[in-house]
């Protein structure tokens, strides 16, 4: 499952990438369930954020929980509104950087204890 | 087996891994950690799934290198195509301007020569007419006068966009910079060809092509051979992982399976299909298993020989004290309380070469002991005998649990069966306190005849009891008393080249249960059955 998830995560920096260089190619729904498919897949890592926090590099994990919830807030708004939000394309960047981090921190963060042992 | 036969027994091997020497010892608890990292490496977990493992490692290596090509490739194309769809619409644009700008120019109606005065009326419809001549369907070209009023191409047909032309004048003025405009859903490509000193502007516009059917072609195809490529990486990396790794796996196989009784017996195979490291690998190890083959006999043969070697002196000596005590008169008690403990020491140090004679024999597989019909009921007696004498300070019961109709006969052989009987009644006088008690049970068992021999001592950690038929291991709690841990695996081989077995049960703090198990003879067993 968190592999399918993961695989997902990285498929959509290519598709989020691909939406800031060609802004008309894309449809309004299309749009719209872009930014909350990506919105959706920043949740878990959140969570596991806050789970974890007490294990992870604090200042590593203020920077990217303050990230991660900007970019929920904002692309949630987008996901209801719709486009026509000014420059956009920069939004994108971001959430394929969001969608980047997702895979890092997973990766790569530090094993549980449990797994550990 | 015949009364009285000697059967030469090989005890290696025979009880489980508990009796291994060292060496090979070391070889299973290596195997066991190795298990353990397998065990791991084998979870459900998807981080040991992708990340413990090789195959794993090499796989998520592979779908990162093709995304990141893929995500490179698709998203430079993309970006590549609208700059140069772009470039190319400005570069026409310009072209146009430039063309049109030069011959009003020459026809002194812009430009050095020509001031804001000279916008007549006649002049403008020439102008007009250039702007058409050099406008069409798609491109729009006009002029902004000082004052800002428009000279604008004459159509025919074409309506003037005027809309744009607003919206591309307001746009720049904004941001010089603009050059994508989009009036009522339609996209143009905006250009100040050129500003004259006079105050008049050059504009140009151009409709933007709709690329979208071709970029999302371009997509489409893209997505194809990323998705055949990873596929293709991930096959090809999965086959190729297999293949090196299989040699590791059956060399890991082997290692598990090494005792120091095969070390020298099978040779690791030439792995020709693997890769040349992996060969290489195979043959150091192959190599090392030599030389540890080679140490392992060198380190026997010594023992063997030391022990040899020792035990004849010692035995003299041994007998020289023994005689000194006995007959010398006039010793003073100091004196002969310090013979009586060099006659002890010896006896001690005798009993431990025999141990290490004992094992060396096991090892290289010359440990020879007599298979015979023993009564234990009365081996058991006589070895409480021996034990009341020398321990006087516990109390040993003798319980036999064995009906009356059934006989207490098995096989063994009684020299070395009261040995171990002596050994394990040392073993639980030691770790107990004074006055305590030591029961020896004789009871049937579904293997043959048991004998236990409980006492109520210190016990054994838990952690202790799985290696506690191991060479030189002592219990953590041991400390206490003196020995060499020894003793137990002495106890282990010879039951074990006596075709039976020894267990324990133990608590800490509570005592201990070793219960020596011996086969029944197999006329006894099939008269029964």
């Amino acid at each position: 499952m968190m592999i399918f998830y993961l695989i997902f995560c990285s498929l959509l920096i290519p598709v989020n990438l691909w939406a800031a260089i060609t802004p008309h190619l894309h449809s309004d729904l299309s749009m719209q369930i872009l930014h909350a498919t990506s919105t959706l897949v920043l949740l878990p890592l959140l969570a596991s954020l806050w789970i974890q926090r007490k294990h992870l590099n604090q200042l590593t994990g203020f920077i990217l929980s303050i990230f991660l919830c900007v970019m929920v807030v904002i692309n949630t708004w987008i996901a209801f509104m719709g486009m026509g939000v000014r420059n956009g394309w920069i939004d994108h960047i971001f959430l394929a950087l969001a969608a980047a981090s997702v895979e890092a921190y997973f990766l790569f963060m530090p094993a549980p204890a449990s797994e550990k042992a | 087996m015949p009364k009285g036969e000697t059967a030469k027994l090989k005890a290696t091997g025979r009880v489980k891994g508990f009796i291994l020497p060292g060496p090979a010892a070391k070889i299973e608890d290596s195997k066991a950690s190795t298990l353990g990292t397998d065990f791991v490496a084998s979870g459900s977990n998807w981080r040991s799934q992708l990340l413990g493992s090789l195959e794993g490692q090499l796989q998520l290596a592979a779908y990162t290198a093709v995304l990141i090509g893929f995500t490179g490739a698709t998203t430079t194309g993309l970006w590549l195509s609208n700059r140069n769809q772009i470039r190319n619409g400005e570069a026409e644009l310009q072209a146009n301007a430039e063309h049109m700008s030069n011959n009003l120019v020459a026809q002194d109606q812009l430009g050095q020569g020509h001031s804001a005065k000279d916008w007549s009326p006649t002049v403008q419809a020439e102008v007009s007419r250039e702007l058409r001549d050099h406008s069409s369907v798609r491109t729009t070209l006009w002029i902004e006068l000082a004052d800002g009023r428009l000279v604008l191409p004459t159509f025919g047909h074409i309506a003037i966009p005027m809309q744009m032309m607003r919206a591309t004048m307001q746009a720049h003025k904004k941001d010089q910079n603009t050059r994508l405009i989009t009036v009522q859903g339609q996209e143009y490509l905006t250009l100040l060809s050129r500003s004259y000193p006079t105050g008049e502007r050059l504009w140009s516009s151009a409709k933007a092509t709709d690329t979208g059917r071709i970029q999302n072609e371009f997509l489409g195809w893209m997505i194809l051979i990323g998705v055949g490529s990873m596929l293709l990486s991930l096959v090809t990396i999965t086959v190729m992982v297999r293949r090196i790794v299989r040699p590791l796996l059956q060399l890991s196989e082997r290692s598990a399976a090494l005792t120091a009784d095969t070390l020298n017996q099978d040779p690791i195979p030439e792995m020709t299909a693997a890769p040349k490291e992996v060969r290489q690998l195979a043959r150091t190890y192959a190599e090392l298993m030599e030389r540890l083959a080679l140490s392992w006999n060198d380190q026997r043969r010594f023992v063997s020989a030391v022990s040899h070697e020792l035990r004849t002196p010692l035995t003299i000596v041994q007998g020289y004290l023994q005689r000194t005590i006995k007959r010398s008169k006039g010793l003073s008690d100091d004196e002969r309380r310090g013979l009586k403990t060099a006659e002890e020491e010896s006896i001690r140090m005798r009993m431990l070469l025999d141990d290490l004679l004992d094992l060396s024999r096991g090892d290289s597989g010359q440990l020879q002991l007599n298979q015979e019909l023993v009564d234990l009921g009365l081996l058991v007696d006589k070895v409480a005998d021996l034990s009341r004498s020398n321990f006087t300070d516990r109390r040993l019961e003798v319980r036999n649990n064995i009906p009356n109709v059934e006989s207490s006969e098995a096989l063994a052989d009684p020299g070395r069966l009261q040995q171990v009987l002596l050994d394990l009644i040392d073993n639980a006088a030691k770790y107990s306190a004074q006055n305590s008690l030591i029961t020896l049970l004789l009871h049937p068992h579904t293997d043959g005849i048991a004998i236990d021999v409980k006492d109520e001592g210190i016990g054994i950690p838990e952690s202790d009891l799985p290696h506690i038929f191991k060479r030189f291991h002592r219990a953590k709690n041991s400390s206490g008393s003196s020995g060499t841990g020894l003793g137990l695996s002495v106890v282990a081989l010879l039951m074990s080249a006596m075709g039976g077995e020894v267990r324990v049960q133990s608590k800490e703090g509570e005592g201990s249960c070793f219960s020596v198990i011996l086969p029944k003879p197999p006329t006894t067993s099939s008269t029964k059955s």
